[in-house]
């Protein structure tokens, strides 16, 4: 069921990112910002069991990041609202296998997915880092999705991965 | 037909927006009304209209009738009136349109049906009519009106009704001089073509030059005297409303009216000419009587060169007989001045551009518009140009590709040569080179007096058919980065010693400017991009010696949506090292004229710094930081987005790029200011020559090596003789006060 779930936020964060192309230039990227990063938040939810309270927290999380060229201040949140996202998981996988192991469970996750994206990087000539150098430009349209295809694709099988290897030690230690 | 209407729409962007009041009237004076209109409709005089084929082209002497009187005395009403209309596509929209071409030897004359010309005066040609030969002579004309200009028979007939005559169709005529050769004005036109850039203008010589005043558009609503309205916040004359400036040296002044809105006007134009005192009051020097009618041209003998001595000022009035609904009218004047060039004055130039794009059209296309550009203030005869090129491509007839004839006229009225053109390819596609050989400097200088006497732009209408007469299957139009028009501009700098001259000009600047046409490479949703961007080479700081203004527009036609300029990118070279050039206070200028930073707001500014701070923490998450993910690349990235930037950097000792980028959470705004200060500008005692080598909006890119003149540092040069000037400047000149530099 979770990994049909995890499936299903993954299509959805890609055709999400699809949109890129044709999102105009202006206030609305703030929108943007904010959806990509609250379906992504429930993507990586799901992995590890996504409840109904995660997506009302993680939709007060995003909705700053929308609001913020409204109210200014708010832009502040970008650069606190991904820390906010990570303790949100951690609470998130912490309810699945305590504080410590769910702590470990989102950073080796993370941590093996950053691996495999340096890995892709490695093998395609360097591709992903062209893409995230770029950034958001109004021209240069297509590395955006391309970075949510590899991330969210990567941390799907990394999660499962880390899954795999948590059930393992719990039944060598059980 | 309908393109006509729409150049006379354009018209009203140099005109002000005045909202028309709700018309107030009456019972009483709405029956004084019907009365007055019913007591004119009885007494209008009946004219006879004649479709005429002229031997040789009108230009300012026009045609009058020894002997006759009518409203026009024995002047006869020149109506100019398309030889053509065909179908074609206006390049930039790619939209279809029905395109006039007219004819400087094919018109309209308006004579009075009772006409009883003198028969034994002296004539100079002869009007052959279906209903007798009249004697005619050429002089300046009576009653000012130099000519009308209708988008057809019927509009002209439309026009004539509209002041109250009773107009007759009466069919073709045929107007003959008797001795042609010495009097066609078209005579030695192909002469003065100039194939090339035109080289910029040397001390000491004296020139025609260029300028135009713009008035505001204004409704009518009672009867009696209304002041159309000069544009700007001031009057030239402290003691009269409404003034004009056009100041000294004026050779010839042209006004033009337009009449807009629905009903009809019967109304007198009057142009009062004053003398501008030294204390900035004016005397009245005399008015000009003209029967209003529109799309009309009158010229104003009064401001001549020996009035001119003295600075002028024009007052435009109606004298309104009677109306019926809202109509409204637009007013805008050319004006000839003589200039000598000499140190301390300037000149810079303009540039009309197209980028290089590929238009499919794949139908039948018989002629091509190219444009419309700005008649830009400050032309200077003799010196413009035009580098027009383009490669179109048609499916060849029989396997064959068949000669292609192309004729270049300017606003379709002016012609600039016919030219043919052999077709490279075969099989499926030809190709045609299509350049423009050569300018015709005369046909050009008379356009862009006419048309800036009515408020219009510069386009070339290209006629293009094979040698056999038959109109060619387009596939596509490939557009070169070409000039469609260049001329130099006259930058002119009053002095405030000796004399106390000239003290209403703000904020001089001299400017250069290139404006830039580009539209859809591929079929879609027709767009057109447009951009305009001045460098301007003096300003009230000192240290801010160099100023560009970067406009863009990309403007979705049919569905009304406008982009503003997203993304900027100019060269700049000049002899001297461009080392330590700097940007400082970059802005937006914003519709109402308020300067607004481009400077990151302080809140992204801060987030920013604490973003740098988190990013070491969420590293060790792996969640992002200095590592990749999608949602740190996401906040980061959109963070470090919103704000826009302008850059600039030093490509090699003499040349510097100026990049601008858009920010998603900028304010809306199409224009951006960009001032430089370039430290070996200062304490230069000899004027500098500055080029824009390349210049890219939005991913139109064009070189259009476009100068511009630093003056000598002010330091040597302003102080204290130059505290007031006076320019030319975008959309005529606007009054105001100002302190150049005080140090």
């Amino acid at each position: 069921m979770q990994g049909k779930m995890s499936v299903f936020f993954l299509l959805l964060v890609v055709v999400f990112s699809l949109l890129w192309f044709v999102w105009p230039w202006s206030w609305l990227v703030g929108v943007f910002v904010a959806g990509l990063v609250f379906l992504w938040s429930l993507f990586f939810a799901s992995c590890v069991g996504l409840r109904r309270g995660f997506v009302v927290v993680f939709g007060l999380v995003a909705a700053p990041l929308a609001l913020a060229p409204v109210v200014e201040p708010l832009f502040l949140w970008y650069a606190v609202a991904p820390l906010a996202v990570f303790v949100v998981l951690v609470y998130a996988a912490s309810k699945a296998y305590g504080l410590l192991w769910g702590f470990l469970f989102v950073v080796g996750s993370l941590w093996l997915h950053v691996i495999i994206l340096a890995a892709v990087d490695l093998l395609t000539g360097g591709l992903l880092s062209q893409a995230f150098d770029i950034g958001f430009d109004v021209y240069v349209r297509w590395n955006v999705p391309l970075i949510a295809f590899m991330d969210v694709s990567s941390l799907y099988i990394s999660c499962r991965a880390v899954k795999l290897i948590f059930a393992y030690v719990k039944r060598r230690r059980g | 037909m309908s393109y006509l209407v729409d150049e006379r729409k354009k018209s009203s962007v140099f005109s002000g927006y005045m909202a028309s009041p709700k018309l107030k009237v009456g019972p009483l004076a709405a029956a004084l009304v019907v009365l007055v209109l019913f007591a004119l409709s009885v007494a209008a005089q009946r004219v006879y209209v004649y479709e005429v084929e002229s031997d040789v082209e009108i230009a300012e002497d026009v045609p009058h009738v020894p002997g006759i009187s009518g409203r026009f005395g024995e002047q006869l009403l020149v109506v100019w009136v398309p030889r053509d209309v065909a179908p074609g596509i206006i390049l930039f929209t790619n939209e279809t349109a029905p395109i006039p071409l007219y004819d400087r030897k094919y018109f309209l004359l308006v004579v009075p049906a009772d006409a009883r010309p003198n028969q034994r005066a002296r004539a100079e040609a002869f009007l052959k009519t279906p209903d007798g030969t009249y004697p005619v002579v050429f002089r300046k004309p009576d009653k000012g009106i130099l000519y009308t200009i209708a988008h057809s028979i019927e509009d002209a007939l439309d026009i004539l009704k509209q002041i109250g005559l009773q107009p007759e169709y009466r069919g073709k005529a045929e107007l003959k001089r008797i001795d042609t050769a010495k009097r066609d004005p078209d005579a030695g036109r192909e002469t003065d073509a100039t194939p090339a850039q035109v080289s910029m203008p040397s001390l000491g010589s004296t020139f025609d030059v260029y300028g135009g005043l713009y008035f505001r558009e204004t409704p009518v609503f009672t009867i009696g005297q209304v002041i159309i309205p000069v544009h700007g916040t001031r009057s030239a004359c402290t003691n009269v409303q409404g003034a004009a400036y056009v100041g000294y040296d004026a050779k010839r002044l042209l006004v033009g009216t337009l009449i807009t809105g629905w009903g009809s006007i019967n109304a007198d134009l009057i142009v009062e000419v004053y003398r501008i005192q030294n204390d900035g009051s004016c005397t009245l020097l005399g008015s000009q009587n003209f029967v209003l009618m529109s799309g009309t041209i009158y010229t104003v003998s009064l401001v001549n060169p020996t009035t001119s001595v003295n600075q002028l000022a024009v007052v435009l009035k109606l004298n309104v007989r009677s109306y019926s609904g809202s109509p409204r009218v637009s007013a805008f004047a050319s004006v000839l001045y003589t200039r000598t060039y000499r140190y301390g004055f300037e000149v810079g130039e303009f540039s009309a551009r197209t980028a290089p794009g590929s238009f499919e059209q794949w139908k039948t296309v018989r002629r091509i518009v190219i444009g419309p550009y700005v008649a830009y203030d400050g032309y200077i005869a003799q010196t413009a140009s035009s580098s027009l090129r383009l490669e179109i491509h048609t499916a060849p007839v029989n396997g064959f590709c068949k000669d292609l004839r192309v004729r270049f006229t300017i606003n379709g009225r002016m012609p600039s040569g016919t030219y043919t053109y052999r077709g490279r390819g075969g099989g499926s596609v030809c190709f045609y080179d299509v350049n423009l050989p050569s300018f015709w400097q005369s046909g050009f200088q008379d356009e862009y007096f006419f048309s800036k006497a009515l408020g219009g732009g510069l386009f070339w209408v290209l006629d293009i058919e094979y040698t056999d007469g038959t109109t060619p299957y387009v596939n596509s139009i490939y557009m070169f980065d070409a000039e469609a028009f260049r001329y130099w501009r006259w930058a002119e700098q009053w002095k405030t010693t000796p004399g106390a001259i000239d003290g209403i000009w703000a904020f001089p600047f001299l400017s250069s400017a290139v404006q830039l046409y580009a539209g859809p490479t591929e079929p879609g949703e027709p767009k057109i991009y447009h951009g305009l961007v001045t460098i301007r080479t003096d300003t009230i700081e000192r240290d801010q010696r160099v100023v560009l203004t970067i406009s863009g527009r990309e403007i979705f036609t049919r569905i009304y949506n406008v982009y503003y300029i997203r993304r900027a990118e100019i060269d700049l070279w000049m002899r001297l090292s461009v080392q330590g050039i700097k940007v400082i206070g970059a802005a937006y200028l914003m519709p109402d004229s308020q300067i607004n930073p481009i400077t990151a707001p302080q809140w992204l500014e801060i987030a920013l710094r604490v973003k740098d701070a988190v990013d070491l923490l969420l590293t060790l998450t792996g969640i992002g930081g200095r590592t990749v993910g999608l949602l740190l690349f996401v906040a980061g990235k959109g963070l470090e987005s919103a704000g826009g930037s302008v850059t600039v950097q030093v490509l090699n000792d003499n040349t510097a790029r100026i990049t601008y980028r858009r920010g998603w959470a900028d304010v809306a705004s199409d224009t951006i200011i960009v001032p430089l200060t370039i430290p070996s500008l200062s304490w230069r005692d000899t004027p500098t020559e500055l080029k824009i080598t390349q210049l890219c909006l939005d991913g139109y890119c064009v070189n259009p090596s476009l100068k511009a003149y630093v003056q000598p540092d002010l330091v040597h040069y302003a102080i204290p003789i130059h505290s007031y000037l006076k320019n030319w400047m975008f959309r005529g000149q606007v009054s105001g006060v100002a302190s150049y530099y005080r140090p």
